[in-house]
């Protein structure tokens, strides 16, 4: 296994659970390489209705994995998107009939019920898309859950490996590591890093995408926020946690850009925020699937891939199963042949090892 | 809340802060101090040893213009955010200085959380401000010649106090009690009620100043993209800087005086503070006679340091790596390392055991350093921790590099920031 995050952690421990006693290897430690948002997505009612039924799905495994293995921070907040103008109004309305069609529980509140609801918003507000399923988890406690779990059930882990050189040799893998040697036969990918990293030592053909973001911590407020909202999402130690996505750049003025940026944003969703302090802020970025689907199945014999398509982590469980079903019975769930990695339209322009293989498209 | 821009930004009003504005101001140029608390002169006017130096350096401040609790935020390039009153405001140098100073932090031990605890420094802001008065008794001081003048004051102050320490500081009234030992334990609810030494004897404490370690506030240095040096004589991480005190880093013209540079006297802190300004004016093109009057600054700042501390400063200088010191600290499982988001010693272990290896790792694991302290607390602890536990000199395990911003600042004032245009 190829990756020790939250979506590796889950695949192991799902393997674990079989008795494969699986090997997970990492380049980074047991808190991840990148830090990402302290609090993660789950299932997001304004996702579109392609995954939105999966999402459900799998969100819906949450409380159960969380009773297995440990608490994770998840939480079934329920989640709103309020309106600020008529066009915004209308295309919510819009959204919950969609969603609704599709069997999703997602509905349009009125001012009155969304302020009921939720009374820090704005009061100007015109209304707002509202679904009691969003949830949040935290994303290193449920890796280090699932990564003691997997432990437990026979897993081994081997994290700052350093430089792994992949080599494909009749029907094994070998991975050359500083101090390890490693030799196998079936390889899961659950990173977009180790995916584009693969594709560039053995030629995979499958690509990758980076998103970033920013994400900004204020000091311990008394309760204020009860669901998540557009990035915001209020923690049970009181800190309100930003999450801005979409401010590019790495260099140092991207911070402050993306303070303003969430800052005002915040205040405009929710007022009273407009004295709290902020005392963090980091960037993150994740590497995830080139289109709006996840990257699911067989890349090639041996190897097998489980990369999502958002930093969120709904599909965790799904994408845990599924890659599980397909590595080890060779079978591929009903409805998720779409996500299969040789798909149309998300192998790069240029075959081949030697072309750049994870350039951000359309980044 | 427009961006304004100045020729000299010194960041700091401690005794190298002031010289530092003092001097450049003297030779005609515009300078902006900045001060984080409401005062001026730093720890010097809240512990004694220096405020005649002090206080002269605050009536030569001139055409200096002072900004007072104003607190920067974040650094780029050498364009401050700072954060005055319920405003922020960018402001841009042709030079920056950081006289920042070094914080004292106290050392875990059982029961350093308690209300009640604190550093020599906290001790002697509250007998100032008055807070400490006979109904604090009684008080335990715990130091050396330091800890000393604290129970001396204390004791004019009619509180009864005991100071505990290996020996016998020589400055310390005969009228106050001594105890010779080494505190092991604090005890209590909330607020501390008890301490007991190492060889078991338990005395009665209501407030408890214990001396502890200082050392440099770099955080702004190493957000600057300034390296970092571990020496213990000057006070742990250090910023890695030139004979002219410019830190090394990718912007030019950035400078370090004072404690913030390595622990030394405040008469030292004050002379650095000039040679850092001659040295910017000089590399700005401002200053007459520039080499003359940096090597009259280097002169002074050898005459007013500590020997030992002005060769490690040298050798610093000079690009040398210091020794590889393997620090260690480690205290009982139950220790709180972290009081903000209340990490223990068993945790830190627990992580080692996931395979921890960075304090990186630590922090994503265990939560350690994520409160509202950003670390400030816990940081050099859990750095001092893991060297030894893990065998590795301490100056290879670089401190997890400091995001914005470095002082907390309300989502108002962030969210009403003009920002300087972007280059490119």
């Amino acid at each position: 296994m190829l990756g020790a995050g939250p979506i590796g952690c889950a695949i192991a421990y799902v393997l674990a659970r079989k008795r494969l006693a699986p090997l997970v290897i990492d380049h980074g430690g047991p808190g991840g390489d990148i830090p990402g948002p302290p609090l993660a997505c789950v299932w997001d009612h304004a996702e579109s209705a392609e995954t939105g039924c999966f999402g459900l799905e799998s969100a819906d495994q949450f409380s159960h994995l969380q009773d297995q293995v440990g608490p994770m921070g998840y939480l079934r907040s329920g989640g709103m998107v309020p309106a600020r103008t008529d066009a915004e109004a209308e295309a919510g309305q819009a959204l919950a009939r969609t969603q609704a069609s599709a069997g999703l529980p997602v509905r349009w509140l009125s001012r009155e019920e969304a302020l009921q609801r939720e009374p820090a918003l704005a009061s100007d507000i015109l209304g707002a898309t509202y679904s009691p399923r969003d949830g949040v988890v935290n994303p290193s406690l449920m890796t280090r859950r699932l990564a003691a779990a997997a432990r437990r059930a026979g897993a081994t882990f081997l994290y700052h490996a350093g430089y792994v050189a992949v080599s494909d040799q009749a029907r094994l893998f070998s991975l050359r590591m500083a101090s390890e040697y490693v030799e196998v036969r079936r390889l899961v990918v659950a990173s977009g890093v180790w995916l584009s990293l693969l594709d560039r030592q053995i030629g995979l053909g499958v690509s990758t995408r980076t998103v970033e973001g920013h994400v900004i911590v204020t000091e311990p407020l008394p309760p204020l926020v009860r669901h998540r909202l557009p990035g915001i999402r209020q923690q049970s130690g009181g800190e309100v946690v930003l999450d801005d996505a979409g401010v590019r750049g790495r260099d140092c003025a991207v911070a402050t850009h993306a303070m303003h940026e969430a800052a005002s944003a915040a205040i405009r969703i929710v007022p009273a925020l407009r004295d709290a302090r902020i005392v963090h802020s980091w960037p993150w970025r994740a590497t995830v699937s080139p289109d709006s689907s996840p990257v699911l199945g067989k890349v090639e014999e041996g190897i097998f891939a489980a990369v999502p398509h958002t930093p969120e982590l709904t599909l965790a469980p799904l994408l845990a199963h599924a890659v599980a079903s397909i590595a080890v019975d060779g079978r591929v769930p009903d409805g998720l042949d779409a996500w299969n990695p040789r798909r149309v339209g998300i192998a790069p322009a240029a075959a081949g090892p030697l072309s750049r293989k994870d350039s951000p498209e359309g980044t | 809340m427009n961006g304004t821009s100045v020729q000299l930004a010194v960041i700091g009003a401690g005794p190298a802060g002031l010289a530092a504005a003092g001097d450049a101001s003297a030779a005609g140029v515009r300078v902006t101090l900045i001060e984080e608390r409401p005062a001026l002169g730093g720890r010097a006017m809240i512990v004694p040893g220096a405020r005649g130096l002090t206080e002269g350096l605050m009536r030569d401040l001139r055409a200096v213009e002072v900004w007072r609790s104003s607190s920067v935020w974040e650094i780029c390039g050498r364009t401050l955010f700072v954060h005055r009153g319920d405003r922020s405001t960018c402001l841009t140098a042709a030079a920056v200085i950081l006289a920042t100073g070094a914080s004292e932090t106290l050392l875990p031990f059982p029961g350093w959380t308690l209300q009640g605890v604190s550093t020599l420094e906290v001790g002697w802001e509250a007998v100032r401000a008055g807070r400490l008065g006979r109904e604090a008794g009684p008080a335990i001081v715990a130091g050396g010649a330091d800890g000393a003048l604290l129970a001396n004051r204390l004791l004019e102050r009619a509180v009864p106090v005991t100071l505990i320490a290996p020996e016998r500081p020589p400055g310390l009234a005969a009228a106050v009690e001594y105890v010779a030992g080494v505190i092991a334990v604090a005890r209590g609810a909330d607020t501390i009620e008890e301490i007991e030494t190492a060889d078991g004897t338990r005395y009665p404490c209501a407030t408890l100043c214990i001396e502890s370690p200082r050392s440099p506030v770099t955080d702004l240095a190493r957000r600057a993209g300034c390296p970092c040096v571990y020496h213990p004589r000057l006070g742990g991480f250090v910023p890695r800087y030139d004979p002219l005190m410019m830190l090394h880093g990718p912007t030019p013209f950035v400078f370090v005086a004072g404690d913030a540079s390595g622990l030394d006297t405040p008469r030292a802190a004050a002379e650095s503070g000039r040679l850092a300004a001659r040295a910017a004016l000089g590399a700005l093109g401002l200053l007459p006679d520039a080499e003359e009057r940096i090597t009259d600054a280097r002169q002074r700042l050898r005459a007013a340091s500590i020997p030992l501390h002005a060769r490690a400063r040298e050798a610093l200088m000079a690009g040398a790596s210091p020794d590889e010191v393997v620090e260690s600290w480690d205290c009982t499982f139950e220790t709180v390392v972290c009081p903000c988001e209340f990490v223990t010693v068993r945790d830190l272990r627990a992580a080692l055991d996931e395979g921890a290896r960075t304090a990186d790792d630590i922090r994503t694991l265990t939560g350690c350093g994520s409160g509202p302290c950003a670390g400030r607390r816990c940081e050099v602890t859990v750095l001092r921790w893991l060297s030894g536990a893990l065998d590795l000199p301490i100056g290879r395990l670089v401190p997890a590099p400091p995001h914005p911003p470095v002082r907390p600042v309300p989502l108002a004032a962030a969210a009403s920031l003009v920002l300087p245009a972007d280059d490119g």
